[in-house]
């Protein structure tokens, strides 16, 4: 008997502890404030993916030191898995993260307190991308033919907008799940288009490999404007560490900035820093991408609510979004530097 | 072969008792270079008769009964079952030491086996092995698993299967050495019996000297490797009693292990 | 044969209430650890009320898998499918591989190595590329028998290697040609360790069936893990995988069901205690 009650204390605490361990997780404190002309701060940056063209910004800034002029060490990560970045951040685990507005506005209907304190990429990048020679030339020339998608449920859901948009039967368009290998699967021609594929980095390596493409851009067919990748923060983060995040932001404005006027010098900070990445035709990604983190109308990392409240509205009618909450009360433009605001 | 009246009785006596004649055998077995294991045997056992071969182990006695029952062939020299040299095989039953019953078969499905082999056919094989299993003694146990019965059990349903094989040839390899004591002379007992009545050709191949004696008319001394008959005795010379344990004292004096 | 008369056996069977206590006797202790850590949790959860979307409760799992039944069901009974389909094409082709490798020399050489390199790649290497080749429904089912066909091979070529050479012996010199030995002999022989490896085949498929949907599919318990993770629905994300957990637990029960059923001699019953020495 005594050896059962051991071993059932034994149980107890092993089952106790990772449960105790979770719930003091999401709780975790930042560290203390810093006064505005402190030495420069520690903050940590989850990437949404592996480094790429969309971070030049980020990887200029700190290369060029004006990161740290700012009054931030920015520590770039890669995620183990891009799905558990918000919840890394509410949990704690970094100070800021860069993630997908959908999954931001998901996240905050599920109660998960985060929200975008700037805009990386301020337009969409996610797209459609068709062989041109399968006689398709606009979206609604998709009805019939088969489009390779992740599996994800925004996929089905944009191509029907899309396709909708110009006049076309979304029923009639065939889906066929093909995980991440959406490139391959188009280039190999066994699909006749792709939705999910970036237009900057998948679009320009296609045509490069010599894949004869058309895209169809998102919000020039009836998808609301939305920004594709934003950085985000916990709302303890906010409250507790703003002068950190302050810092970060505007280095890796700053960063933008110097990246549109100087590419050349950006690809070398951006290889520097990480020498797998693909050269080939980075450059070309570079340059497609820039205007995209520099806008030529106001500064980089600008925050629009409208564009946010058009977004949840679009998800909600396509029962991607549960809940009534306003797109724009997902943002917090308050610790963007100047020119962006 | 004679096969049994369908009324599922065994015959009285196996068809084709025959006797078995080695001259000159030679076998070598193995690659790079071959290790010879038969050196010339010259052996003969009369039809209807019990005879052993003892030697000590590692001999080759197991290679010699794969020679006869037409398992190997030998490099030289002639192989006799019943005056057949070429087409020996299925001509003489094996026992092999351990009981070469099937595991996954009940007792009465492994006697069965023996009968089916000989060409019976599936009802005719199976109230034959009923029959055989009544006269072993192993009547109620037919459903069993071999696993469930005793070592001295599953080597009378072997016995069994031998019996409705319908050879009358038989080379039992220590059959009784896996068994202990005391279940070894009840099975020398049953074995008597068996061969009183049913008078098969037994090659019996044992390393107990007082088994050969006991059991056999004819004890065959096999030397070391390559294995040769080094010695023949007869066991009821005169048939007189005192032949037996004249028999076991050449034995013992000629150095075979006990 | 005297001894025989006197060595009646007395085989014990179990009856009425011992049977019931026998079967009971089963149940309770499987089921003591998994309550006990369910009824914990459940504790901690209350005490220390971690948010819902990192660790839910147990009492918030089973109240939102009985809520989204129906998804859960559309989900599972994919994976159920492709499990049990690859699990089956499995066990056929690695028996014939089997056979093939055993018997013949030339086709151990030929094919053994390269079942085993087909083993070290990675399923989610390999499953985008199925998805690519095949409709998805083939794909996973084809992965599921990939990594599932190996314990099957192993097992069984083992199996019709470890005859007993004696009983061949015996069975030849009764006149058993080739053909009845492997029949009625080595395959028999081999079906134990064969068994052995189809109980691990069947929780292998389960895993196979698994990465494949997580990496390249929109539908079965895998793809359910990623969606419901991407949405913040841990709960969902738990109820998935307590309803993998019961495929495979069914899966293996079937399995060792099956065995029992094929095997009968494996079963040992109470020994005649007294015919034991007769």
């Amino acid at each position: 008997m005594n050896r059962i009650l051991r071993l059932a204390l034994v149980a107890c605490t092993l089952v106790a502890l990772p449960v105790g361990l979770a719930a003091c997780g999401g709780d975790d404190a930042g560290t203390s404030t810093g006064a505005a002309a402190s030495p420069p701060q520690d903050v940590s940056l989850v990437l949404d993916w592996f480094p790429n063209a969309d971070h030049v910004g980020i990887y200029t800034g700190i290369a060029q030191g004006l990161t740290t002029k700012a009054g931030a060490v920015i520590a770039p990560s890669v995620p183990s898995d891009p799905a558990t970045t918000l919840t890394a951040l509410a949990a704690g685990k970094s100070d800021l993260g860069i993630t997908y507005a959908p999954e931001l506005l998901i996240a905050r209907a599920k109660g998960v307190p985060v929200k975008a304190v700037g805009a990386l990429v301020v337009h969409p990048l996610n797209s459609i991308i068709a062989r041109s020679d399968r006689g398709i030339t606009r979206p609604r020339d998709l009805e019939g033919k088969t489009v390779g998608i992740a599996g994800v449920p925004s996929d089905r859901a944009l191509l029907d907008t899309v396709v909708r948009n110009d006049g076309g039967d979304p029923a009639k368009v065939d889906t066929k799940v093909v995980g991440y290998t959406l490139s391959p699967a188009l280039a190999a021609g066994k699909v006749d288009a792709i939705v999910g594929a970036y237009w900057n980095i998948e679009g320009i390596d296609l045509k490069h490999k010599g894949v004869p493409i058309t895209v169809f851009r998102l919000e020039d067919h009836g998808v609301p404007d939305h920004d594709e990748l934003v950085i985000a923060a916990s709302e303890d983060t906010i409250r507790e560490r703003p002068q950190a995040i302050r810092a970060a932001l505007a280095g890796i404005a700053a960063g933008q900035t110097a990246a549109a006027a100087d590419p050349a010098a950006a690809r070398a900070a951006l290889i520097a820093a990480n020498p797998d990445i693909a050269k080939g035709v980075l450059a070309q990604q570079i340059a497609a991408t820039l205007p995209l983190l520099a806008p030529a109308d106001g500064g980089p990392l600008g925050l629009e609510p409208a564009k946010w409240d058009a977004l949840a509205t679009w998800m909600r009618a396509n029962g991607l979004l549960k809940g009534d909450q306003a797109g724009s009360s997902a943002v917090d433009a308050s610790l963007l530097p100047e020119g962006s605001r | 072969m004679r096969r049994g009246r369908n009324d599922g009785t065994l015959p009285s006596a196996p068809a084709g008792a025959s006797s078995i004649n080695l001259c000159d055998v030679h076998l070598a077995l193995g690659d790079d270079p071959p290790a010879p294991v038969l050196g010339g045997v010259d052996l003969l056992a009369p039809a209807g008769e019990v005879t052993a071969i003892v030697g000590p182990s590692g001999c080759g006695k197991s290679t010699l009964l794969d020679v006869i029952a037409g398992l190997r062939e030998p490099d030289h020299g002639q192989v006799l079952v019943g005056g057949h040299h070429a087409d020996r095989i299925g001509r003489v039953a094996l026992m092999p030491q351990r009981d070469a019953l099937m595991p996954w078969r009940t007792l009465l499905a492994n006697v069965e086996a023996g009968a089916r082999l000989a060409g019976d056919a599936p009802d005719v094989a199976r109230a034959r092995a009923r029959v055989a299993l009544q006269q072993a003694g192993l009547a109620g146990f037919e459903h069993h698993y071999p696993h469930a019965l005793s070592g001295g059990m599953r080597q009378r349903g072997a016995l069994a299967r031998t019996l409705l094989s319908g050879r009358g040839t038989w080379l039992l390899d220590e059959p009784f050495g896996a068994l202990d004591a005391l279940t070894r002379s009840e099975m020398h007992g049953v074995l008597k019996e068996t061969c009183a009545r049913h008078r098969p050709t037994v090659l019996l191949v044992t390393h107990d000297i007082a088994e050969a004696v006991l059991l056999a008319e004819t004890v065959l001394v096999a030397g070391p490797s390559p294995m040769r008959i080094v010695d023949v005795i007869d066991t009821h010379a005169e048939g007189d009693a005192g032949g037996r344990e004249r028999a076991l004292e050449s034995l013992r004096a000629a150095g075979v292990a006990a | 044969m005297t001894t025989s008369q006197a060595t009646r056996p007395d085989v014990v069977v179990a009856r009425g209430s011992r049977a019931r206590r026998g079967h009971l006797g089963v149940v309770l202790p499987t089921l003591v650890l998994p309550a006990l850590v369910l009824v914990v949790w459940q504790l901690a959860s209350w005490v220390f009320a971690p948010r819902e979307w990192i660790l839910p409760s147990p009492a918030l799992i089973a109240r939102t898998a009985w809520d989204d039944r129906a998804r859960l069901w559309y989900h599972a009974e994919w994976t159920l499918l492709v499990t049990v389909l690859g699990l089956g094409l499995a066990i056929a082709v690695g028996c014939l591989l089997a056979f093939l490798i055993a018997r013949s020399r030339l086709a151990n050489l030929a094919l053994y190595p390269w079942v085993v390199a087909t083993q070290t790649i990675p399923l989610v290497a390999l499953a985008p590329l199925f998805v690519l080749w095949m409709p998805a429904f083939a794909a996973m089912v084809s992965l599921a028998a990939l990594i599932s066909i190996f314990p099957v091979i192993v097992a069984g070529v083992d199996g019709l290697r470890a005859g007993d050479p004696d009983l061949v012996r015996a069975v030849r010199a009764l006149g058993a040609d080739p053909g009845w030995v492997w029949w009625h002999v080595r395959i028999p022989a081999a079906l134990p360790r064969l068994f052995t490896g189809i109980r691990m085949a069947a929780v292998f498929a389960v895993t196979g069936a698994v990465v494949g949907e997580l990496v390249a599919s929109d539908r079965g318990l895998g793809a359910l893990t990623r969606l419901s993770a991407g949405q913040f629905e841990t709960a969902v994300t738990f109820a998935g995988v307590a309803c993998l957990a019961i495929i495979g637990l069914t899966l293996f029960a079937t399995v060792a069901l099956a065995e029992h059923l094929a095997l009968p001699y494996l079963r040992r019953p109470t020994r005649p205690s007294s015919a034991r020495n007769s």
